[in-house]
């Protein structure tokens, strides 16, 4: 990919809900190849951002475009966006009764990569061979999707389903929330499996401890609805140490210049 | 409402009066008690929408001027070829507009570990359990006017029997398909699971969509002490006809009674199940699903009777409203006195899918005794905003997307039918629907 | 006609007594029109009220309408014909007046025993009281300093004479005389009740209250209420009820209508607490009441709260209508019957607004050989996109001899609207009993507290002070209804 057209380019992002302006102008490029972290106080906009990443339609964008591979994708519905090479891993997945994850994950991978694509012998195979890897039991096939899981349960099934898909582009909302170490470790693996010169990733975090298992390339710390910091690895650890107060008051300043 | 003096013009409905009498001569028992349900019909006046149960489906939607009792079929000697699915059972009855046959898929009638004939010839074979239970006791509350129209004027009857402690692994079959344009067909079922046996019966129901029917149906079913009776109906008839069912179901001491009605055809519908859970620890479960699209309207009544203590149902109805279509559901939980240690549940989910379609419940409860436990609910609303994301997110498009959320909250219903190829047809049906654009 | 009213024979039964602290009779002078239902009566008590003709027109066509319909009989309750011709439709006593400077020493006497003192010294703080004794409207109380916010409160026959533009634009304007039988012979016959009005952008400063007693025997008690919030106000207002005891059920048939304009915010207690009967179900007051109220504005909300413990029949409906986008309606309703008492109540909401939202929340509670129905309406209009709704009505059976009944309706006629209703009934928990009673509390206080428990999201709407009535008087209801 040439330099004037990136794989992912975030520009001057506004998006509200109900009317009330969250997202206030966020730029941010991912590169083929780059593991992006995002981390933030509450109320920051990180959910907002993944959200109107992936076209949820209780936001709107007001200003500002969302380029995948050069194409605008705020035109686009969120199921054109997934098939595009989009997904986001939710912080709350929803739980369908009536659905079983089979069915649903077969559906899903009929969209991704068109109907009959996949020998079904081939895709149960696949899901075998995935569910092992995330150390998940074959029962979960017949449950209904998400319904009655562990808050673990469900965020594996989230990775199960990102490595089925195989996106180019990946957003991680607060995977990591609610996740004891071996849960983390194992959601950590199935990304990694993912990590690629091809594949870009975004992980919203409000902690440190996923970004040992997953190595960001960038660090963006998100303020108010901006970008208020951009760094290296190395800035994770300062916002572990001194928070987010010092960032804030710097770019309050910056602001005020 | 006072009998004596209602007016013959007020009190018949249209193409059922004296003249519309089967005429055929029949064995006494039966004589006598079409007699004794032609006295009430004519004591119960014409329902009219100023009627509280038939405020929300106006008899006048139903135009019975239109239509002429149908001729009684006659038992057919030789097959008239068979359903794809008549070899998933022990006993298939298919009913047409000139014919009915039995076929003993499994010998079991021959063997005499059940018994399906038609009411006629029942009451000749089984006087005693004719006279015991047709028009029986599972008739508790108030006459009503269509059963007794049933008892009166119909015109296939069927008994079906299993003896105590027989386990019919199978079941029973019972198709009705009819294709006779401004006739109305009159069908009368009487089933009976005497102790312990265990039974299943599947109804299905079809017309072509140009033929324009009335369908009359009186069902009256029995299971016997530590019986289990599992009766299951779909109803796809096609898109002008209509459909006035009466069912009356009761469950003695340990008997457990799962019943499935899957409402997804006609043009009009107005049912109604009374299920009396009658003796200790006897359980019912109710199932139903409906989907009204286009103009379709269906309208459900269902009665869970408590007349004893330690009795058990439990309910749930599931409907989806598309289009111009209507639907409405009425339950009532009724608790007698002393009918104590009851638990009774009752739920209606209703699926409003586009502006111009309508879903009225009205769950209520009627509790006259103290140590009990009944409750019900009701919800309304479209799909998830945030399920149908979800799916999108992963691909889907919408119109899929959609599809798959109102098959889901189907399944919870299709699940509880006991037969795979019922499942496989409601869910096409489903399908067919979510997608039919009017 | 003159008569001095006798005072009747007082049950004696001191457990009766204890149970209906306010059974006692006053004796006072009073005027009365003879027995009976007929145009000249009508014209008679306009006269008496010196009503304009719009006036008496207003109540002579509504008695026309009344003839022509029937007595509603679909509620779940059961009582025997009443002839309309044998009640007394105004009774007052003479020395009635609007301020209680110059009120019967008698009068104020029996509002003081009642707990509603009219004196200006005593008055209650924080409330401002309307007092109705059988046909009329004996004392308001705070008049200047509501006067001064340009908030009106009076009695309507006073609205009527002072107020006459606001009463014809908004009388009827809720429930017409049409409305139903006992609406349409309110109409016709109402005598008093109270008028308020709050204006634009006020927010009223105290509760405002009406206290109605029925005193004389054999008389209708038909009061007529209105409550106007015009654009921004909000106002809070109570009612109470009592009758003696006698042995002949009396008729109390009112009509409620409230209006609230933009943003306006009307809150409309009740706390019913007519005479019963007597165990056997002799005698008590047929509370025929329509209450409805009208959120005609954009975000504006009505909320009733009612706490239903008396009368021999309660037939009441509290509603609202959802007119503006995103107007609120609530109805938090505690009605608990005993002895022979029937009870059938509930709510209607209709959405017609976007954005409309409703909360119900409806407590019965049965004991004895009672009835207790609630019937609801929840109708979700094809132009009420989005709105939302959400129902819950519990029921509690103290005893084998009770009914609990609940009739709900839902109409759902838009995809976009949301409504979830959900119901219970069963037996005062055995558990709980075991458990309070297991740590020393008698059966009965065990019972109250578990009741108290049970009501408590209705009691939390009240008003404060009236919230601790109401809890008491539950608690002294509920005395003889254990074992």
């Amino acid at each position: 990919m040439s330099e004037q057209t990136p794989f992912f380019e975030i520009r001057n992002l506004h998006a509200s809900t109900e009317d009330k302006p969250i997202l206030k102008g966020v730029d941010l490029t991912i590169q083929p190849g780059e593991t992006h972290a995002l981390m933030g106080p509450n109320g920051s906009g990180k959910s907002t951002l993944s959200n109107v990443i992936m076209g949820h339609p209780a936001y709107e964008v007001t200003a500002g475009e969302i380029l995948f591979r050069g194409q605008n994708i705020l035109e686009l519905e969120p199921d054109e966006r997934a098939r595009l090479g989009l997904f986001l891993a939710f912080q709350y997945p929803v739980a369908i009764p009536g659905i079983t994850v089979a069915k649903f994950l077969k559906s899903a991978a009929d969209a991704r990569f068109g109907q009959g694509a996949v020998k079904p012998s081939d895709f149960i195979k696949r899901m075998r061979e995935n569910l092992a890897f995330l150390e998940m039991s074959e029962q979960f096939l017949n449950r209904f999707l998400n319904d009655g899981f562990s808050g673990g349960e469900k965020k594996r099934m989230e990775i199960l389903q990102m490595l089925t898909l195989k996106p180019s582009l990946a957003v991680m909302d607060e995977t990591d929330s609610g996740l004891d170490i071996d849960a983390l470790r194992i959601v950590s693996k199935g990304v990694n499996r993912l990590v690629g010169p091809e594949f870009g990733l975004l992980v919203i975090t409000h902690y440190e401890r996923i970004l040992n298992y997953i190595k960001p390339d960038h660090l963006h710390v998100l303020i108010d609805g901006r970008i208020a910091m951009s760094g290296g690895p190395e800035l994770v650890k300062e916002v572990e140490k001194n928070g987010y107060d010092w960032i804030r008051e710097r770019f309050g300043k910056e602001v005020l210049v | 409402m006072t009998t004596a003096q209602l007016d013959p013009a007020v009190v018949m409905v249209p193409g059922f009066d004296e003249s519309a009498r089967p005429a055929a001569a029949e064995p006494d028992l039966i004589t006598a008690r079409r007699e004794a349900a032609f006295k009430q019909y004519l004591e119960l006046p014409m329902p009219t929408a100023r009627d509280e149960e038939w405020r929300r489906t106006d008899p006048a939607l139903i135009p019975f001027e239109r239509f002429k009792p149908a001729e009684a079929p006659r038992r057919r000697a030789a097959p008239s070829g068979a359903g794809p699915w008549d070899d998933t059972f022990d006993v298939v009855v298919s009913v047409d507009d000139t014919g009915f046959e039995i076929r003993d898929n499994a010998g079991l009638l021959a063997q005499g570990g059940l018994t399906v004939q038609p009411l006629a010839e029942a009451a000749q074979r089984h006087p005693a359990l004719i006279e015991r239970y047709l028009q029986g006791p599972a008739r508790v509350k108030h006459p009503r006017k269509f059963s007794a129209l049933g008892d009166a004027f119909w015109r296939f009857g069927l008994f079906i029997h299993a003896p105590a402690k027989a386990i019919i692994p199978r079941g029973v079959l019972i198709r009705y398909t009819h294709a006779q344009s401004g006739r109305s067909v009159v069908p009368r079922l009487l089933a009976v699971v005497e102790d312990q046996a265990e039974l299943t019966i599947a109804e299905h129901y079809e017309s072509p969509d140009d033929a324009e029917l009335l369908a009359i149906t009186t069902r009256e079913l029995y299971a016997g002490p530590g019986a289990t009776l599992r009766a299951a109906s779909l109803q796809e008839w096609g898109a002008r006809t209509y459909h006035i069912g009466e069912d009356w179901v009761r469950a003695e001491r340990d008997a457990r009674i799962e019943w499935v009605t899957l409402l997804l055809g006609g043009q009009v519908s107005k049912m109604m199940v009374s299920c009396d859970v009658h003796e200790p620890n006897a359980q019912a479960y109710l199932s139903g699903l409906f989907f009204a699209n286009r103009t379709q309207h269906v309208d459900q009544k269902t009665l869970q009777l408590h007349t004893a203590p330690n009795t058990y149902s439990n309910l749930l109805y599931k409907g989806a409203v598309k289009d111009q279509g209507h639907s409405v559901y009425q339950g009532i939980i009724d608790a007698a006195p002393g009918a104590i240690k009851v638990d009774a549940y009752q739920m209606n989910n209703n699926l409003i899918l586009t502006e111009g379609a309508r879903a009225d419940s009205l769950p209520g409860l009627e509790i006259d005794a103290d140590d009990l436990k009944c409750s019900h609910g009701a919800t309304f609303g479209n799909l998830d905003q945030n399920q149908l994301f979800y799916l999108r997110a992963r691909g889907l498009p919408e119109a899929e997307a959609r599809q798959l959320l109102v098959m889901a909250f189907f399944e919870e219903v299709i699940a509880r039918v006991p037969h795979e190829f019922m499942r496989e047809r409601v869910r096409e049906d489903v399908r067919r629907k979510c997608g039919d654009a009017a | 006609m003159n008569q001095t009213e006798t005072t009747h024979k007082l049950e004696t039964d001191s457990k009766l007594v204890r149970e209906y602290q306010y059974g006692f009779v006053t004796d006072v002078d009073t005027d009365e029109l003879p027995k009976g239902l007929n145009e000249d009566i009508i014209r008679a008590i306009s006269q008496k009220k010196n009503e304009p003709v719009w006036m008496t027109e207003w109540r002579l066509k509504s008695f026309r309408r009344w003839q022509t319909m029937r007595e509603p009989r679909w509620a779940k309750v059961t009582y025997p014909e009443i002839d309309y011709q044998d009640i007394r439709y105004y009774s007052a006593p003479k020395s009635a007046s609007s301020g209680a400077a110059q009120a019967d020493p008698e009068l104020l006497k029996t509002f003081e025993r009642l707990g509603i003192p009219l004196y200006e010294r005593d008055r209650l703080a924080g409330v401002a009281v309307d007092a109705v004794f059988d046909s009329v409207s004996v004392a308001t109380t705070h008049r200047e300093m509501l006067a001064e916010k340009g908030i009106i409160f009076c009695s309507m026959s006073e609205a009527i004479q002072e107020h006459p533009e606001l009463v014809r634009k908004y009388l009827g304007s809720v429930v017409p005389p049409s409305d139903n039988f006992f609406a349409a012979l309110n109409s016709a016959v109402f005598s008093d009740g109270s008028f308020c009005y709050i204006p634009k952008g006020v927010r009223c400063p105290v509760e405002l209250s009406t206290y109605f007693r029925i005193n004389a025997r054999d008389t209708g008690q038909f009061e007529r209420t209105l409550i106007v919030a015009e654009e921004d106000a909000y106002v809070s207002y109570i009612e109470g009820c009592t009758a003696p005891m006698r042995d002949t059920n009396q008729l109390h048939a009112a009509v409620v209508e409230l209006v609230a304009l933009d943003r306006a915010q009307i809150k409309y207690s009740t706390v019913q607490n007519w005479y019963a009967g007597d165990e056997k179900g002799h005698g008590g007051i047929y509370n025929f009441v329509t209450k409805r109220g009208h959120c005609r504005g954009a975000h504006s909300k009505i909320s009733w709260t009612q706490v239903e413990v008396g009368a021999a029949i309660t037939w009441k409906y509290p509603s609202v209508i959802l007119e503006g986008d995103h107007s609120v309606g609530e109805f938090y309703s505690v009605a608990f019957t005993n002895n022979r008492m029937q009870a059938d109540t509930g709510t209607k909401m209709i959405h017609i607004g976007a954005h409309t939202k409703s909360t119900i929340i409806s407590k019965g509670i049965s004991a004895g050989e009672s009835a207790n129905s609630y019937r609801g309406l929840v109708q979700i209009l094809p132009s009420a996109q989005h709105a939302r709704n959400h129902t819950c009505c519990d029921s509690m059976l103290i005893g084998d001899k009770c009914s609990a009944n609940t009739y709900p309706v839902i109409e759902a006629e838009t995809s976009t609207a949301i409504t979830e209703h959900e119901a219970t009934t069963s037996k005062i928990s055995e558990e709980q009993l075991f458990y309070v009673q297991s740590r020393g509390i008698d059966e009965e206080s065990a019972t109250s507290l578990i009741v108290n428990g049970f009501c408590k999201d209705v009691f939390k709407e009240l008003p404060l002070e009236f919230s601790v009535e109401a809890i008491k008087l539950l608690e002294l209801k509920l005395e003889h209804s254990v074992g």
